[in-house]
């Protein structure tokens, strides 16, 4: 008899509390983002090769953590942020254009009380009531269309500002995970302390992932790269910084944002083409959607209505430009326009037909203030599929209208499909890394059995210690 | 399959979230009577119902239009009737000049002719909405009449003028067509548009004034050279009579025509209407039953995860 059977008692008491201790911890996290389960891996302790066995060791813990499937995690969760931010950004839009139109307040049903007004103007052209209801409805379609361009910028300026905000966040993540690629690196590997920090990296990552759409690397100290469209952007303890910029081109007046790389110095290093993350949808509806003077061949919202309030004032002016005001007498019309400016934010009525409503050239021959032939005419062009595309005017703002109703029923399909793939991988991770409380519950039974039957084992070699101690007295 | 606690509770939340979501759009429709919430609801629905706005919305002012225009040519045909009566009596009141009782009353007849020659110029001044019906393009009242120096062709110095001009006014009720709106002056009055005019004139000198040009005393009787310029007016002032009918039955052609169309107008309007609504308005008794369906589905997953989500291996230790 010896004190063995007592070290081995101490051993397994040690071991059990211990996994107890990470059993215990595993519930005290059951509900924290990014923690993965972890497991005591208890260890026989032999002394030597073919010797008996002398106790219990708690050689490390094993945490279970898949990181193929954390990558392909982050993404699709890259690409369902943008999708959710299209979606967001687009409802706004569509919110903005407030089409279809339940009350007389779209674009469309303005411009049809327009119509409605010159066909009244046309039938009584020296009537001057009806003149200046056709300036008032004239004015509340071009009201309109300011107030659509205005919010339209306004949400552009909002989204910089999104983007700007989060860009701003990011940054102290990149620092961060540098700092945690310094300390897990000194961290024994299997510790709990580089468990926990490869936790909170997994945390910043799926965080930094909804933005930007990162791709990692990690070796075999647990430090971690992360690169971002072929740069590098965090790598051991260093990590840059990301700017938003602006860039004015002066030919064509495209202001446009871009992230860039910049050093710790503020040397802008290179500026990154984002395709995927919540950053990149919010800089693409900036840069595309909303920016009236895109170049490019993508959707933008606004150039396309510059483009039809231009083509719709272009043609109401030209006709209007054939015709006589009530008080012209001249042989040739006075080239009179109704609008002047050309774009959502621009348009307004002109300031000569706006002060007087006999202005307005309705009649094609001068002394004749019951012709209403130019007014007639300007109806009739208006409802001739004479526009773009062969369209109405009307017809030409419903293409717009339905292109980005396209636009929204794309995105919602895709945000859809990427939110179940999503919740799919998010399942399988789940699956091998969360923790299921029914499975610890039936761990805490185990170590806590296996602590009360050690504790037995001590007391049993106490008591027979205590016999020998007797019988030697 | 393992699964984890928080994926327990994740995926009823995301299944909650998903139905709450499917209910509020069957509510809202339910509320709005609108299938199409949003534009991306159904693109292709969407399209459809933006044409059908601007079709019904182009077919409405089409309509209207004629309606409008109807109307004018109703008032135009009871002006133009009013006339060609009016000059049948004044033809009338000729030939009672002529009457063997009456050849003593050439001047009392006379000052009946001038106030059918008043009541004529009011009538060729007729208005409606705002225009004069014969003034052509123009906007003022356009016939006055006035006396002038008297002539030995005109003692009275009476004439007739017309201030109007011989445009037509023309409307587009539908795309592309140009209609006439009015009558020309010179279609119902004659030449120049005062030609009715003068011969009602050249019948009232005969009657007030003399062949030297001095004013007839009352009770002189007509002679008969007189006699015989006068009944030469006549079948002149009936001439005009059947033109005025004819430019009439015209205008009154022309209205059945733009009546026909604006039916026909209308029954399209209901067709695209109802095309419309085949796309844009929420089938009511379909959508109460999805409500139904969900809020069925929305009460079994809540009695589910009730019951799962509560139970582990703790409750029973």
């Amino acid at each position: 008899m010896s004190f063995r059977v007592l070290y081995i008692a101490r051993s397994a008491l040690l071991a059990q509390q211990a996994a107890l201790d990470i059993t215990s911890g595993n519930i005290a996290n059951v509900n924290t983002p990014g923690y993965t389960r972890r497991r005591p891996v208890l260890v026989p302790i032999v002394a030597q090769p073919g010797a008996q066995g002398t106790g219990v060791l708690l050689l490390r813990i094993q945490e279970f953590r898949v990181r193929y499937l954390e990558q392909q995690l982050r993404s699709t969760t890259a690409r369902h942020a943008a999708a959710e931010s299209d979606e967001r950004v687009l409802q706004r839009i569509a919110a903005i254009l407030g089409e279809p139109a339940t009350d007389d307040v779209g674009i469309a049903a303005l411009l049809e009380r327009f119509l409605d007004a010159l066909r009244d103007a046309a039938y009584s052209p020296a009537d001057l009531s009806r003149r200046q209801l056709l300036l008032q409805r004239a004015e509340a379609f071009a009201q309109a269309l300011n107030r659509i361009g205005q919010d339209l910028e306004q949400l552009r300026q909002e989204l910089f500002g999104q983007a700007q905000q989060q860009l701003d966040a990011l940054n102290p993540l990149l620092q961060r995970l540098a700092e945690l690629n310094l300390r897990r690196a000194s961290s024994p590997e299997g510790s709990e302390t580089a468990i926990a920090l490869a936790d909170e990296q997994a945390r910043l990552l799926d965080t930094l992932a909804r933005q930007l759409p990162i791709t990692t690397t990690q070796d075999e100290r647990g430090m971690i790269t992360v690169s971002l469209a072929g740069h590098v952007l965090v790598s051991g303890g260093s990590a840059l910084r990301l700017e938003l910029r602006q860039r004015l081109d002066d030919a064509s007046g495209e202001r446009s944002a871009q992230v860039w790389l910049v050093a710790e110095s503020g040397t802008p290093i290179a500026s990154v083409p984002l395709e995927q993350g919540e950053l990149a949808s919010l800089l693409h509806h900036y840069n595309v959607t909303l920016d009236g003077q895109e170049r490019t061949t993508g959707f933008s919202l606004v150039r396309e209505l510059n483009g039809w309030v231009a083509e719709v004032v272009g043609r109401i002016n030209a006709v209007l430009a054939q015709g006589y005001g009530l008080e012209d007498t001249g042989p040739t019309p006075p080239g009179r326009a109704l609008f002047q400016g050309t774009t959502l934010q621009t348009v307004r009525l002109a300031a000569d037909v706006a002060a007087d409503a006999r202005a307005l050239p309705l009649s094609a021959a001068p002394g004749q203030p019951d012709d209403g032939t130019i007014a007639w005419r300007l109806l009739d062009e208006l409802q001739q599929p004479v526009f773009s595309g062969g369209r109405t005017a009307r017809g030409a703002y419903s293409a717009i209208v339905t292109q980005l109703g396209t636009l929204q029923a794309q995105v919602q399909e895709r945000r859809q499909w990427l939110q179940m793939s999503q919740q799919q991988l998010e399942a399988q991770r789940q699956a091998l890394e969360g923790v299921n409380l029914d499975e610890e519950a039936l761990n805490l039974i185990r170590y806590q059995k296996a602590f009360e039957a050690a504790a037995r084992v001590a007391s049993v070699a106490a008591s027979l210690l205590e016999t020998l101690i007797r019988m030697g007295s | 399959m393992r699964v984890s606690w928080a994926y327990r509770f994740d995926t009823a939340a995301a299944a909650l979230e998903r139905l709450q979501s499917q209910l509020l759009q069957q509510q809202q429709r339910l509320a709005t009577g609108q299938q199409l919430q949003q534009l991306g609801d159904d693109p292709a629905a969407l399209a459809r119902v933006l044409q059908m706005d601007e079709l019904i919305a182009q077919t409405q002012r089409q309509r209207d239009t004629l309606a409008l225009l109807q109307q004018e040519l109703q008032v135009l045909q009871l002006h133009a009737e009013g006339l060609a009566n009016a000059v049948e009596e004044i033809a009338l009141l000729l030939q009672e000049a002529l009457d063997a009782k009456n050849l003593d009353k050439p001047s009392l007849i006379a000052e009946r002719l001038y106030q059918r020659l008043e009541d004529l110029v009011a009538r060729a001044n007729a208005e409606f909405a705002g225009h004069y019906l014969f003034a052509g393009t123009q906007h003022a009242a356009p016939f006055r009449l006035q006396r002038t120096t008297a002539t030995a062709e005109n003692p009275s110095g009476l004439q007739v003028t017309f201030a109007g001009n011989l445009q037509e006014r023309t409307a587009q009720p539908t795309s592309g067509g140009s209609e006439a709106l009015s009558i020309r002056a010179d279609e119902l009055f004659g030449r120049e548009g005062t030609e009715l005019f003068a011969l009602v004139v050249a019948a009232y000198n005969l009657l007030a004034y003399r062949g030297d040009g001095s004013q007839r005393p009352p009770e002189e009787s007509l002679s008969a050279q007189e006699r015989e310029q006068l009944q030469q007016l006549i079948p002149q002032l009936l001439a005009f009579r059947q033109r005025i009918d004819r430019v009439t039955a015209r205008t009154a052609e022309r209205q059945s025509r733009w009546q026909v169309l604006e039916e026909q107008l209308e029954q399209y309007l209901t067709q695209l209407r109802a095309f419309r609504s085949a796309d844009a308005d929420a089938d009511l008794v379909q959508m109460a039953l999805e409500l139904q369906k969900g809020q069925t589905a929305l009460q079994a997953l809540l009695q589910t995860l009730s019951r799962v989500l509560t139970q582990s291996l703790f409750d029973v230790l």
